[in-house]
């Protein structure tokens, strides 16, 4: 979900580099892009945590942790 | 309680400026990221510049235009900044001095980040709306920040200051229970000395968009407020115009269910009139929100007056969601004729100037004992706007710690 968000945001960027230790600034993502990513993901996952938790994530990796915390069972 | 509203207000954006897609070539910086900025062109303060001098030179032409018998009237100075020249001594207490206001005045500098000048302005106003004297309130925010060179936050930070004058509700009617509150702890900005800036942008962007939401439902629990139709107009804290785009977009979405089509025309009816200012100016952090604010007065003006929702967030965090009423023909107003002066003033300078500005900006931060000369290299610009503006404060120079201030002319005299 985080990496089809990632591309809808960024359509030109190569599948191959969306790995966990890539961070979404070395990939190309300005803040507001990160922020559409994020933002993204949280809705498309039903996720109704603050948004905020999810502001310290390093890479993509440990945001994908983040969110797997907040998934609803 | 006393019908209480903003009077009038002031603006003050230094004197020279530079082009912002100029800055992002020279930089080297990605064009593409330009598309999520929004800026146009952003302020530059120069070493004879501080919080005092762009607090005065912001208050100055409304003070002028008050008159001798409306000054008197003034019982609050206060001055919101994330750049004070000292840890005891105020911004205000300077500017009280140089605006020579009247000594039955209550004098104090607030500290919030970002949050801080829509935090003075909430206070001020109360303190008026209670007190049967029929007093006004000055409330100046503004900053001064050393740009971090090669960053992408470089192209937003600007410079400047925003005077609001309290009393009379000619420009706006301030509501006294209108208002709604969100705050957390986190750690988004920092500054921890005068010219570093540590900034956690992620951070700092989800939490803008939790407390606007978090501040909005406060707000609309006891107002009954829609965030998609109770407000003709909104002004939000801009450290750059495109976090304000994307904001609304996240926002809009959530609180009113609007599709893409519907935000962006939301955006353009509503918001984007609180960024023409913003984006000729860049990020004056404590003074983002009331330049906002000073920016949708001047370019969303109606003919029978309009709800104006203000949206106030300070890194840390705190936030603040407003509801005003604004007057009718704001447009027509001194406030917004000296809006586009204070714009208009400025002379564009390269980037190699831009660099040599930055050079010596260090020679005068706060907490500097001594420097001699702090108009030297930077006079031309400084009567260029002078020449438009009146008379500017400047720093003239620091001696064993004492700040040494001068009105600076046309003629430099």
């Amino acid at each position: 979900m985080l990496k089809e968000q990632l591309l809808e945001v960024l359509p030109d960027l190569d599948p191959a580099a969306v790995v966990p230790s890539a961070s979404m600034s070395s990939l190309g993502a300005d803040s507001m892009d990160r922020m559409d990513v994020v933002v993204g993901t949280v809705e498309a996952l039903g996720i109704d945590a603050a948004l905020h938790r999810f502001g310290d994530a390093a890479n993509l990796g440990e945001l994908t942790e983040l969110l797997l915390e907040e998934v609803p069972s | 309680m006393t019908a209480v509203g903003v009077e009038d207000i002031g603006a003050y954006f230094g004197t020279a400026r530079v082009e912002v897609d100029e800055l992002f070539q020279a930089r080297g910086l990605e064009p593409a990221r330009l598309a999520n900025l929004l800026m146009r062109r952003k302020s530059v303060a120069l070493p004879c510049e501080d919080i005092v001098t762009m607090a005065v030179n912001a208050a100055r032409p409304v003070l002028d235009r008050l008159g001798a018998e409306g000054r008197a009237t003034i019982e609050t100075v206060v001055v919101a900044t994330e750049s004070g020249v000292d840890l005891a001594k105020s911004a205000a207490a300077f500017a009280h001095a140089f605006l020579d206001l009247p000594k039955t005045c209550r004098v104090f500098e607030v500290k919030q980040a970002c949050h801080g000048g829509a935090a003075a302005l909430q206070m001020a106003a109360a303190s008026l709306a209670a007190s049967s004297r029929r007093g006004r309130a000055l409330v100046i925010a503004g900053d001064a920040p050393i740009p971090v060179q090669g960053s992408y936050a470089e192209p937003s930070q600007g410079a400047g200051a925003i005077a609001v004058l309290l009393g009379e509700p000619r420009l706006a009617r301030w509501h006294a229970d209108r208002y709604g509150l969100w705050s957390f702890d986190n750690t988004d900005f920092r500054r921890p000395a005068v010219d570093v800036d540590v900034i956690n942008v992620d951070l700092s962007i989800m939490s803008y968009i939790d407390c606007l939401i978090g501040s909005y439902k406060n707000y609309s629990e006891h107002t009954e407020s829609d965030f998609g139709t109770s407000f003709d107009a909104l002004a939000m804290h801009t450290p750059f115009p495109g976090m304000v785009r994307g904001a609304h977009r996240t926002a809009a979405r959530r609180l009113s269910g609007m599709d893409a089509a519907e935000i962006d025309l939301d955006f353009k009816k509503r918001v984007s009139a609180s960024l023409e200012v913003p984006a000729e100016v860049g990020n004056i952090y404590s003074g983002c929100t009331l330049m906002a604010l000073a920016s949708s007065l001047r370019h969303h003006s109606t003919t029978t007056g309009h709800e104006l929702g203000v949206y106030s967030y300070g890194g840390g965090c705190s936030s603040e969601f407003i509801g005003l009423t604004a007057s009718a023909d704001t447009d027509g107003t001194p406030a917004a004729a000296q809006l586009d002066t204070a714009l208009s003033a400025r002379t564009k300078i390269s980037v190699e100037r831009y660099d040599a500005v930055l050079d010596v900006a260090r020679r005068t931060l706060p907490g500097t004992p001594d420097a001699d000369d702090c108009l030297r290299g930077v006079s031309d610009l400084v009567t260029a706007a002078a020449r438009t503006t009146g008379p500017l404060l400047m720093l003239g120079s620091i001696k064993d710690h004492h700040r040494e201030y001068l009105w600076c002319d046309k003629d430099m005299t």
